[in-house]
Order: C-alpha cells, then structure tokens, then sequence
C-alpha cells in the first residue's frame, strides 16, 4: 500500500488518536510505575525504619542487660587501674613496697615497653585494644614456698594486672657468702625467673 | 459487520443498500445516466463506510489455461503476460487456482476471468474514488455462487438464479470449481420460467460443444427460484436423462444464510449480495489503485483499535500496579506506627538508663577478657601445691629444677578443654637412696607418674635414670653412688571439659 501526501487527511485523525493514546498511555503506565515505586520504595524504607527502630531497642535492651551485668566488675576492672593507661610509677612504687616485706631474699624486675598482647587462643576484645607490659622477674629464694607467695602478694597488692606466663626454679649451686665484709649472708638455696606482663585494656577511639 | 454498502452493478443500474447490523437500512437505485451518476455522487456524501461491488454483467469473460506452476514474481509476471494477452483493455481482470494437476508437471490449472468492457464499471467506479469511499472489492455474481453448490454431490452442476436487474445467470461447476457463466438478459415480457425452460437446453447444447460436460454423462442443474415458481418449472422442464433438476428454495436459502429480506418473487440478488458479507472471497477484479482507500480504511481502523488497545492495556496495567501497591500503603502504614510505638520504647529505655563514659558493650569487652585471662592463668600455687602434695609422698625424689609454663601449642588430650592454653611443669631431678636398685628406682618413679597422673596431669617422660628399652645403648654403673638416677618428666593439666 502506497501512501501519499493527500492521504494524510484522512488518517490525520487516526493518527493523531494514535499518538495521543501512545502518550496517555505512557503517562498512565509511567505515573501508575512511579507510584508502584514510591509505594515500594516506601514499604522498603519502612521496613528497614522498623529493623533499624529494632535493633535499637535490642541495643537498648542489650545495654541495660550489660549494664547490670558487668557495670560492677568493670568498675572493680577501673579501681585496678586495668582500665586506660598503664600506671608503671604505681607498679614501680608498690613492688618497692613489696621489696620491703621480705617476703623473698631478693628480687628484681625488668619491665619492657607496652606492646598490643597476642593471645593463643585469639580473644575477643571487641573495641578494646590488650597493651600487655613484658615484666620479668628474678629471685633468689630460700624455698620454692617464698614465690608462691611472693606471687600471690603481687597479684593482691598491685594495682593491676599480672599475666603471668611462666616460671622457672633452679637450686642454687652454693651458698653465697660475702668474705670480704665478713658480713653473714641468708643462704639462697633456688633461683627463680618468672616472665610475665601487666595487662591493660585502653578504647581504640579513645585519645592516647 | 456493523456498516457496509453493498452496490449490485448491471448493465444499465447501479442497486445500493446500506447494511446495518445485518438490515438493510437504505436501498437506492441508479440509473446509468448522467443524473444517476449525480445522484450516486451525492448519496455517497452521506454513506461513510465501506463498500462491496457485485457486479453482473454479460461482458465477463472465463478461460482455462494450464501453467507451470511458479510463485513469486515469475507467478505475477507470468499472470500479467496471460493478462495482456487475453485482457489487453481492461483493468479488472483476476486469475483464479482451480486446482494442480497431480501427474506430469503438476502443472496449475488457472481460471482467468475480466470483465471485458470496462466502461460498465469505470464511471461508477471513478465516482467512488473521488468521494473516498474505501471499496473492498469488484466481485462478480458467478464468482460468488460457489458456496451455493459446495453442498451439492455432483461434478457437473448448473447453477441457475435469476437477478433482477440482470437477467438470467447460468454458472457452471465442475468439481464445485467454476468453469464458464451466462448471463442472458430477460425482456419484460419475458417471464422467469419460460426463460428458464428456453436458455437451459441452449447452455447445455452450449457445455456439449465446448465438451465440458462428458459425453453420457447426466447434467444436474440447480435452480435457485421462489417456491412458488418450483411446481410449474417442475412440470414445464423436459423430463430425461441428460438432465437432472435441483430445485433450491430462495426462502429456505435466505433462511440458512439468515437473511433479513423478504423473498417474493425468484429474484436471488439479495442472495448474492449478502454472499459478499458472508463468505470470505480470496479473489477479485479490483486492483491496488480501486482499493486504495479500503486500504487507508483498514490501516485507519486498525490505528484506532490499536490506540484503544494500548490504552485499556495501559489503564490495566496502571490498575494491577496500583491495587498491587494498594497492599503495600497499608502495610507502610502499619510498619510506620509500629517503629513509632518502638521509638518511644527505645527512647524510655535510653532515658532510664544510667549516663556512663564507657559503651555498655565495651564494659562487657573489659569484663570478658578480663574473665578469660584469669581462666587462662590457673593459680601457679594451685599447681605447684599439687606437685607439692605428690612430691612430699615420695621423698626419694629430689628436684633440681622446676619449669612452668602456658603453652597453647600443647597437644590436647581427651577430655580437656582446648579453649584453655595448657599449663606445663618440667621437673628435673634425680632419685636417692637406692643404692644401685634400678629395678626399685624405676618402679618408685613409675608410680610418682601414676600419683601425679590421678591429679590430673598428663604424664610424659623426657628422660629416664636407666633407660632399658631395646633401641638404647646399655653399660655397667661402677659406683652407683657418684652416678644419681636423674629424670625430667613434663606435666601438662588444662581444665576438664
């Protein structure tokens, strides 16, 4: 079929319906796609309004959870000063204290600077960083009896925490004594190293 | 079909009918004068749809021809050179398919029909143009007659009915495919059944010449007539055995076609007018340039339909999305009001909850690891008291070093906690007071291993005072005195599961 010019009159109507209904047809399915978008993108930004609201009262709810919980120990982990900065003149100034007790015939200690602690197996510290102070420390003892209990003095006395990772006890080979000054010694009978380090947790956020 | 013009075109008349709804709604006749035609003219200003032209006229011409059987543009060039050879002056000429003939070439065995004298047809024709009117086609009484016999068993069959305007029409079919027609124009003196009677014997003496009725073989003939003319042309019609009569009720034809007419005389015109509605014909004398505005017509309408179309579609589509999302508001809704009742939850929680300068998460942190670190570092006097105890019963056992450790790496055995690193104690020492008793020394260090076993320790040996197995060296101890049976035996205890 072959149109020409002169034809146009009598589809002009025809084509013109055609192209208005083209429109109204795109405005009708655009607008009612908009809407279906709006819709679902309503729905959608509800939903996850509602998750969001949720989660925050399952925070909320998780917090006063831990509040009860743990406020009490965390405190108890704030008085031992584990909490932020380490406090070395403290650690320093109370095993000097210790020193004073006699409870071992002589000591002495090296503490290294503060690295972040690596744990076998891995903890979960969440937003905490572990800074862990290497402390060694060197005995001479009468009896094996006086580390224990010069350990358990530490860990009473001492504001902190001390992670203590191992211990090693040797008998001494003799009996020291001072010739020169004729001053009489107290026999060391073993010799002790135990390695270690203080422990403190510091927030990751929080300005050192 | 709502609206159509059916013209019937004779020789000298032009019949018009307006079809609505299968009525006749308006009928006019126009003579073939110059006024007629203005009359035409003017009454096509007021019909605006489309239109059929029946046409029955003597100057139609049939012929047979056996053609290779082509397709394509060899086909039409093949049919336009039968054309300008047989149909030289007119412009309505057609080819028909009869059937392909089942042997040899399997050649096509065409009809080729025009109609001669085109000036019947042009001046009718040219009006209808100008006014636009979209013509569906030029159709030719003969043409249109076959649905009238496909019912019939016969394979030579004479069709006869009688138009009006027209005159007398005698078709024939052989195998229901039309063969030749004669259309023979009655006087007004003449009436329906004495020109039956006359012009049958003729066309058969006519079919016995052309011999396209076998020799012996009977001819039925069919005659389309009013019931009230059946009785006389039964007794009036020779009576033998060339021809055998079939006589067709014109009412009972109107009646099967649903024809709104009412039938008085043997007139069959309307029958074959409303043919054209009712069946669908492949072929006719109209060409391109005549159907021209059919052709607008029909592209017209079907951009109407298809607009109408897209629109309902749309309008469907908008209204599935819409009640689709409907749901979706709703539930918008019922989600906002709840996150706002769980707001304000949230915010008395938040307001009753002590103000504190670490996250409550973070405090569980401090306190978790704190706890594991513990767990991690079981009391060394704990431990140390455990050998103590098993050591003070057996005193022949003397140490000369102790080491402990946490070690992660220690195999775990079964029934302890592999959360926990282990805690290792390496003793060194030697066994007194045996005085050269190896099988005694090595029994009492058994069952210290046993004892400190039971504390639960896992007990290995690194080395022994006397090692007695096959794979080792062995020599005599001279002074068992200055040579001390001397052991190192690990320890390692994790918590039970």
């Amino acid at each position: 079929m072959n149109f020409s010019k002169a034809d146009f009159p009598l589809i002009r109507a025809s084509v013109i319906t055609a192209l208005v209904s083209v429109l109204l047809s795109g405005i009708i399915v655009y607008s009612s796609q908009a809407y279906s978008d709006y819709a679902q993108k309503e729905f959608r930004k509800a939903s996850n309004h509602l998750n969001d609201v949720r989660n925050r009262r399952n925070n909320a709810l998780q917090d006063r959870e831990y509040l009860e919980t743990y406020s009490k120990d965390y405190e108890s982990l704030q008085a031992r000063n584990i909490i932020g900065d380490e406090r070395r003149l403290d650690w320093m100034e109370e095993l000097d204290k210790l020193r004073r007790q006699n409870l071992v015939i002589d000591f002495g200690y090296n503490i290294s600077p503060q690295s972040i602690y690596s744990s076998l197996p891995t903890l979960d510290s969440g937003n905490l960083n572990i800074n862990y102070s290497e402390m060694k420390l060197q005995f001479d003892l009468l009896h094996e009896e006086q580390l224990l209990n010069f350990l358990s003095a530490m860990q009473k006395q001492v504001q902190g925490h001390y992670q203590l990772k191992e211990c090693k006890m040797q008998l001494a080979s003799t009996n020291n004594k001072d010739i020169e000054d004729n001053i009489p010694q107290v026999s060391v009978n073993i010799k002790a190293e135990c390695t270690g380090g203080w422990i403190t947790l510091k927030n990751r956020n929080a300005q050192s | 079909m709502k609206h159509a013009l059916l013209l019937f075109l004779s020789a000298d008349r032009l019949h018009a009918q307006v079809m609505s709804a299968g009525k006749i709604s308006l009928s006019r006749n126009f003579i073939d004068t110059a006024e007629g035609r203005s009359d035409f003219s003017a009454f096509l200003k007021s019909v605006k749809c489309k239109a059929y032209l029946l046409t029955d006229l003597i100057e139609e011409d049939f012929r047979h021809e056996v053609v290779p059987h082509l397709s394509g543009k060899s086909r039409s060039a093949l049919f336009q050179r039968k054309f300008d050879q047989f149909y030289r002056g007119t412009p309505f000429h057609q080819a028909t398919l009869l059937q392909r003939q089942t042997t040899g070439r399997r050649d096509d065995e065409i009809l080729f029909s025009a109609l001669t004298n085109p000036s019947l047809i042009t001046p009718w024709l040219d009006i209808m143009l100008a006014m636009k009117t979209p013509l569906v086609g030029i159709f030719s009484v003969p043409q249109i007659s076959s649905p009238l016999v496909k019912d019939h068993p016969s394979k030579h069959l004479l069709l006869i009915s009688w138009e009006k305007f027209s005159g007398l029409r005698q078709s024939y079919f052989s195998d229901h495919r039309l063969q030749i027609s004669r259309l023979t124009p009655l006087s007004e003196e003449q009436s329906f059944i004495t020109a039956v009677i006359k012009e049958l014997s003729r066309t058969y003496v006519y079919l016995k010449s052309l011999s396209l009725l076998p020799a012996g073989q009977t001819l039925d003939v069919r005659i389309l007539c009013h019931s009230n003319d059946i009785n006389a042309l039964k007794s009036q019609l020779p009576q033998n055995d060339d021809m055998r009569y079939d006589f067709a009720d014109i009412v009972s034809v109107g009646n099967i076609h649903k024809i709104d007419h009412q039938f008085t005389d043997s007139d069959a015109s309307q029958i074959f007018l409303h043919q054209l509605i009712s069946s669908k014909l492949k072929s006719d004398y109209a060409n391109d340039q005549h159907k021209h505005f059919y052709n607008l017509w029909i592209f017209r309408r079907a951009l109407n339909w298809g607009s109408g179309g897209l629109l309902l579609i749309s309008i469907f589509l908008a209204l599935a999305n819409v009640i689709q999302n409907s749901g979706n508001d709703e539930e918008t809704l019922l989600l906002e009001s709840q996150a706002d009742r769980i707001m304000q939850e949230v915010e008395m929680l938040t307001q009753n909850l002590p103000k504190t300068e670490v996250l409550p998460i973070d405090m569980k942190s401090a306190v978790t690891v704190m706890g594991k670190l513990d767990q991690y570092q079981p009391s060394s006097i704990t431990q140390l008291h455990n050998v103590s105890t098993s050591l003070n019963l057996f005193p022949k056992i003397q140490l000369s070093n102790i080491d402990w450790l946490t070690d992660s790496n220690e195999p775990i055995a079964d029934n302890t906690n592999a959360e926990f690193p282990a805690q290792v104690i390496t003793l060194r020492g030697n066994l007194k007071g045996f005085n050269g008793n190896y099988r005694d020394a090595l029994t009492y260090l058994e069952r210290f291993q046993i004892d400190i076993g039971k504390r639960g320790y896992q007990v290995e040996v690194l080395s022994k005072p006397l090692d007695i197995s096959s794979s080792a060296s062995l020599a005599n101890q001279r002074d068992t005195n200055e040579n001390p049976l001397r052991f190192t035996l690990k320890l390692a205890w994790r918590p039970a599961l």
